[in-house]
Order: structure tokens, then C-alpha cells, then sequence
């Protein structure tokens, strides 16, 4: 009977050579371990439960090894569902990564598996973690109630791997695969049924809980409580958050990148460059088109080996410490209520917060939000309002220079309304609903340090890989402009604006030019005009606020686009303009009548 | 009978109803269904309540959609 429905007549007789193996499992299992042990290489990481929508597949011999997003079942409540169901109904095989410290949760989806008929061998990972907390399981029971293979690994310390290749290669070998348009229509009544179903599986996950699973108090159970009074928990978030802006903004950003910059790259590098075209090139144009202020041989390695490569890695530093403490879920749930306001959940600190440092690796790490909905808002807030370290450094100079509290008030009180509003108009008028939080909470445990340099290394490189070609792209885009003088003729068309508009006096126009290639080249050369005292209190705080609300600087958009698509960078994009020059109006007339 | 997000730290409930399908649905998933104890370890931000030995943060947005009886 298994055999006849397993190998029906629509068409599903035709065995294909090469077998595909599915890693599955609930997030932050360990899944991208299991895909390095596989085959070699380690692509990425979720970071955060619910992070990753791209599939990575990988053939060894004639297997094939993919990665899927974790998730928590099968069903279309979200993207990663979607994505891991197409992918898991179509498997051979599939390796179940479950948590073993947290089965009661795990192993919903691994029932759901063997439900729908599909051929599993489970990998019990985390299991010296579960030691650790005093949790005893008891796998041969564990295997009665299942029937199918269940090995204990650890994949932090490549533990396991070779039994569950062996047991996987037994179960391709000897358990023929179902059809898929079954496995199709299994999922969708199921998912018709939801309700009766879902109530049935958890009651027999209970059951096999209650049956294999023996546990003693953790022994960080009262750290990771206190982490999440709203006290203590508030406070070690603040100094958390603190050091994360101060790390990255002002440490890496500023000395690091510094010397990266500015002591290596453009002393030695860029001199070489420069020395060498100067020798060998005859043509004004081309020799600025390769190592001019946007050269093609110079800028993408100075901005990315410069300056983004430190503050990526130095990101996956932090992110990496916080994620394999356990300590990140405690901070989404510390802000969550604030967040919700604005239609983002807890887990949008991380983005915000490091749009402080640096706008364009704020946006990259909206990928942990869980939704596409949230991803726009998160990005929206960072490419219109948030200022990155690059100009918040000078602009901070520039407020403490107009003497007293004012100056103050009105930048972070204004920045701060237009932060709200967005995330309000945006939650109103996005479809759908905002994904309300609800996550599990680990056991603190001390971070690995392999594991965390291993996960900085593989990320960070990964960036590079996908970065490079579009810094090119946007080194040649802005040469052409320039060369053909489109550049000049924008900086004219903006000087009324900038004149009759905000009252401001003609040279902003450059300086709001300079924005959109480089923040922090606009900021410094409004310093230029403060130093020089030609502004006067109302145009010096106008000024501010429009550098800071005008748009995302070259290198964020770029990301901007590939991040979030075509359409909704270019609305971020224009929205910029629109938003920063209405505030920029609105300002510069209440402060000329009232200051 | 209450929701849950008006649950008191340290007081310990059963479920007893959630508001849409999708939230028992979600809430089943991580082993949050009817006639489940529970107890509240913490408010801040997010409920995070404790089921057997596991422990899960609730936001606002679902909270308020699930019923609990106190105990």
C-alpha cells in the first residue's frame, strides 16, 4: 500500500539522478552548520529566529544540498513558510535539524513532516547544550515514537556528522519518495483543516515530551530572568545598545576606518594608482574616470576595504556575541512595545541603532526582520531619518557651536516627530498587518568564539562578494555624469530651491549635492560656512535637518536598491527630496518668526 | 477570564481562548493552546511567559488576542 501510493501514476515515475537533500529544521538550529559539513561551504548564517529567505544549494557528486530558511511549520503564514515548503516537498531526503534543548517546540515541525509522508532523518543537534541545562532525553524511546533514524549531534563541534550522512544515504537509498502533487495536496488539507490538525499534533508532541524529556533547573536561569525584568533589563540594554553605537560609530567608523582609509588605502595605495595612471595614461578624462574622486581603480577599494568591511565585520562581531549568548531575543523584547507603535516588532532595534553608525549596514541587516512589510518600514526610517556616524560626528560640533539647548531641541525633536510619523503613515498604509512578536527565549550560554570568528569571517566575506560590482556599477554612473556635465547643471537647477525655498544661501545647493554621493563630505563643508559665521541661528538649524533628512549617501542607495528592489528604493529615494526640503521650509519659517 | 496581556509577573494562568485563527494557530505551534498553564516571568515590552521549562516572548499584538484564566 506505502509502495503503490508512493509511486503514483501522474507522472512521478521518473527518478531523477541527482538526489536533493533538504536541511529543515526550526530557526537557529544550526542548519548552515550541517550545510558546511556537507559541502564545504559556509554560506550564511541565521542570525535571528526567522532571518534568512534565500535558499542555498550546493551538489556533491550527484547530491544535492540545500538550505532552508527555519521555520516553525509548514504553512503560507509567511515568506520563509512559502519558500521552505516548496523546497521540502520536493526533497528526497530530508535532515531535520531539531534543537534538543528545546524539543517541545521542535518537534511540531518534525511531526508535521512525517505526517505528510516525507522521508526524515533526524539530527538531535545542541545536544551537549542540552546536557549543559540539565536535560535528559530519552532517544531510543524517542525513536519508537518516531520510527525513523535520530542521532545525536553537536555541530559546533562537528560532532554526528558522519552517522547522519551514513543514516541519510540509507534513507535515499530505501525509502522511495512521494509524489509531490501528494505531498501537495496533503499540505493544503491539512492547512484547510488547520485547527483540528494543528490541536492533534501538539497533543501528541506533549505526550512524546512528557514521555522522553527529563529537566533539572538551568543554571543560568536567573541571568537570563533578570535580563528581562524592565529594569535591569532596560538598563543592560542601554549599555548594550551604547556600546554597539560606540563600537561601531565612533570606534571603527571613526578611528579604524581612519586609518584604513586615509593612514593605508589613500596614502599608499591610491598614490600607487594614481602614480601609475598619471605615467601611463595621456587623457585628462579617462585618467579621472579611473582614479578621480569617484575612480574606478580607486574609489570601490577604498570605500569597501576602507570603510564598509571594518563596520560589516565589526557588526557581525556584536551580532554574532549577542545572537550565540541568547541574549538578543531578551533586547527585542525590551523595546517591542515602542516599536509596535510604528509597525515594526522588538527586533528592529538592531537595524535602527546601527543606522547611527552606519546608515548602509542598517539597511543590510533589515534582512533578520521577519517580513517584507517590516523590512520597507525599518528601511524607510533609515534612508529618511536616521543620520549615519559620518555626519552626526561633525553635526554634533555644529549644534554645540549655537551655544545653549535650543539647537537641541529642535534637531532631535524634529528628526525624532518625522521618525514617528513615517513609521505611523507606513504601518497605516502598507498591506497587511504588522507581524505581532512571538519568539522563543534560550538560555544564556556563553558565546563560542569559533564560532563567532567563523561567522564574521563567512558574512563578512560574503558582503564583499556581492558589494564590489555595485560600487563599479555606481563609480562609472557618476563619472558619466560628471564628464557630461549633468552634475553642474543639477547643482544649478537646485540653487532657487535652496534660495527662495530655505532661505539658505546659494552654496547648499553643492553641499545637498555632495549628500548624495557622500554624507560626511556635505557635512564638513557646512562647517566651512558655520566656522565663517555667515549663518544665522535659524538657517545653521535648517541646514541640519535638511543634510540629515535629504537622501541616503551613494553607497546606501545602492544597497537600498538591491536590498529592498527598484520601486521601493526609488520612493525612499524621492521621498527624501520631498520630505527633507518640506521640513527644511517649515523650519526655516518658524524658527525666522520665533527665534 | 482576561487577556493576556494583563497578566502580573509571577502569577501563573491557563489558556483558555484566543480571539482568530491565526493567533491559535501561531500560539499551537509553540505549544501555547487551551487548558495550558503558564506563568508570567516577566513584563517588559513583551509578555515572556514560561510553558513546562520553555520560555516565550509574547508582543502586544498577540497577547491581547489570547485569554487566560488566572490561577
Amino acid at each position: 500500500m506505502e509502495t503503490e501510493e508512493k509511486r503514483e501514476e501522474s507522472g512521478c515515475n521518473k527518478q531523477s539522478k541527482t538526489k536533493k537533500i533538504v536541511l529543515a529544521g526550526n530557526p537557529n538550529v544550526g542548519k548552515s552548520l550541517f550545510f558546511k559539513a556537507f559541502t564545504g561551504k559556509y554560506i550564511d548564517v541565521s542570525n535571528f529566529p526567522g532571518s534568512t529567505v534565500e535558499i542555498h544549494e550546493f551538489k556533491v557528486g550527484d547530491r544535492k544540498i540545500i538550505d532552508t530558511p527555519g521555520v516553525y511549520a509548514l504553512s503560507n503564514f509567511n515568506d520563509e513558510e512559502k519558500v521552505a515548503g516548496e523546497y521540502i516537498l520536493k526533497s528526497d531526503g530530508i535532515i531535520n535539524i531539531v534543537n534538543a534543548t528545546s524539543l517541545d517546540r521542535d518537534l511540531f515541525f518534525t511531526l508535521q513532516m512525517l505526517d505528510l509522508g516525507l522521508n526524515v532523518v533526524i539530527a538531535l543537534n545542541l545536544f551537549d547544550e542540552a546536557k549543559k541545562q540539565n536535560i535528559e532525553i530519552d532517544i531510543k524511546k524517542l525513536q519508537e515514537c518516531l520510527n525513523v533514524p535520530i542521532i545525536k549531534t553537536s555541530a559546533i563541534k562537528n560532532e554526528g556528522f558522519e552517522e547522519v550522512k551514513r543514516e541519510t544515504e540509507k534513507v535515499l537509498e530505501n525509502s522511495p519518495k512521494t509524489c509531490r502533487k501528494t505531498l501537495i495536496k496533503k499540505l493544503e488539507d491539512e492547512i484547510k483543516n488547520k485547527e483540528e490538525v494543528y490541536t492533534e499534533r501538539r497533543k501528541r508532541v506533549n505526550e512524546i515530551v512528557k514521555t522522553i524529556v527529563k529537566r533539572k533547573p538551568k543554571p543560568t536561569e536567573k541571568l537570563g530572568e533578570m535580563l528581562l525584568n524592565p529594569f535591569w533589563g532596560g538598563v543592560f540594554a542601554m549599555v548594550v545598545l551604547i556600546s554597539l553605537y560606540f563600537v561601531l560609530g565612533v570606534l571603527i567608523s571613526g578611528n579604524i576606518v581612519d586609518f584604513l582609509e586615509n593612514g593605508l588605502l589613500n596614502k599608499y595605495y591610491v598614490g600607487f594608482v594614481d602614480k601609475m595612471v598619471n605615467e601611463y595614461i595621456k587623457y585628462g578624462v579617462i585618467k579621472s574616470f579611473l582614479t578621480g574622486e569617484f575612480g574606478l581603480l580607486t574609489m570601490p577599494i577604498v570605500y569597501i576595504f576602507g570603510i564598509l568591511t571594518p563596520l560589516i565585520a565589526g557588526f557581525y562581531v556584536f551580532m554574532s556575541i549577542l545572537e550565540d549568548s541568547g541574549y538578543l531575543p531578551r533586547l527585542a523584547v525590551i523595546v517591542d512595545k515602542t516599536l509596535s507603535k510604528v509597525g515594526l516588532n522588538g527586533r528592529a532595534v538592531i537595524p535602527l541603532i546601527l543606522g547611527f553608525g552606519c546608515v548602509t549596514m542598517a539597511v543590510i541587516s533589515t534582512r533578520i526582520l521577519g517580513s517584507k512589510r517590516e523590512r520597507t518600514i525599518a528601511s524607510a526610517m533609515l534612508g529618511l531619518v536616521v543620520p549615519c556616524s559620518a555626519q552626526f560626528g561633525i553635526i554634533v560640533g555644529m549644534i554645540s557651536n549655537t551655544g545653549g539647548l535650543l539647537g537641541w531641541f529642535v534637531y532631535i525633536g524634529v528628526l525624532f516627530t518625522i521618525l514617528v510619523i513615517i513609521g505611523t503613515v507606513l504601518n497605516k498604509l502598507l498591506p497587511g498587518q504588522p507581524k505581532g512578536l512571538m519568539i522563543d527565549i534560550p538560555p544564556m550560554r556563553m558565546p563560542d568564539i569559533k564560532n563567532v570568528a567563523r561567522k564574521t569571517y563567512n558574512k563578512t566575506k560574503h558582503f564583499i562578494t556581492e558589494a564590489f560590482p555595485i560600487f563599479v556599477f555606481g563609480c562609472v554612473l557618476v563619472n558619466a555624469l560628471k564628464i557630461t556635465g549633468i552634475l553642474a547643471k543639477i547643482t544649478e537647477i537646485l540653487k532657487p530651491l535652496v534660495t527662495g525655498f530655505l532661505h539658505l544661501p546659494a552654496e547648499f545647493s553643492q553641499i545637498f549635492l555632495m549628500v548624495i554621493l557622500r554624507r560626511d563630505f556635505a557635512a564638513a563643508g557646512m562647517l566651512q560656512l558655520t566656522a565663517s559665521n555667515s549663518l544665522s541661528f535659524a538657517q545653521t538649524m535648517t541646514g541640519l535637518v535638511v543634510i540629515t533628512l535629504f537622501v541616503p549617501c551613494l553607497m546606501a542607495v545602492m544597497v537600498l536598491f538591491k536590498e529592498r528592489g527598484w520601486k521601493e528604493a526609488s520612493f525612499i529615494w524621492v521621498g527624501s527630496w520631498v520630505i527633507a526640503f518640506t521640513v527644511g521650509e517649515i523650519l526655516t519659517r518658524v524658527l525666522e518668526l520665533f527665534v | 477570564m482576561v487577556k493576556l496581556n494583563k497578566i502580573k509577573t509571577g502569577q501563573k494562568a491557563k489558556i483558555c481562548g484566543f480571539e482568530c485563527k491565526d493567533t491559535e494557530m501561531r500560539s499551537c505551534i509553540f505549544g501555547i493552546e487551551c487548558n495550558q498553564e503558564i506563568t508570567c516571568i516577566a513584563r517588559s515590552g513583551a509578555i515572556v511567559i514560561r510553558k513546562n521549562s520553555q520560555e516565550i516572548a509574547i508582543g502586544e499584538n498577540l497577547s491581547n488576542k489570547i485569554y487566560i484564566q488566572v490561577i
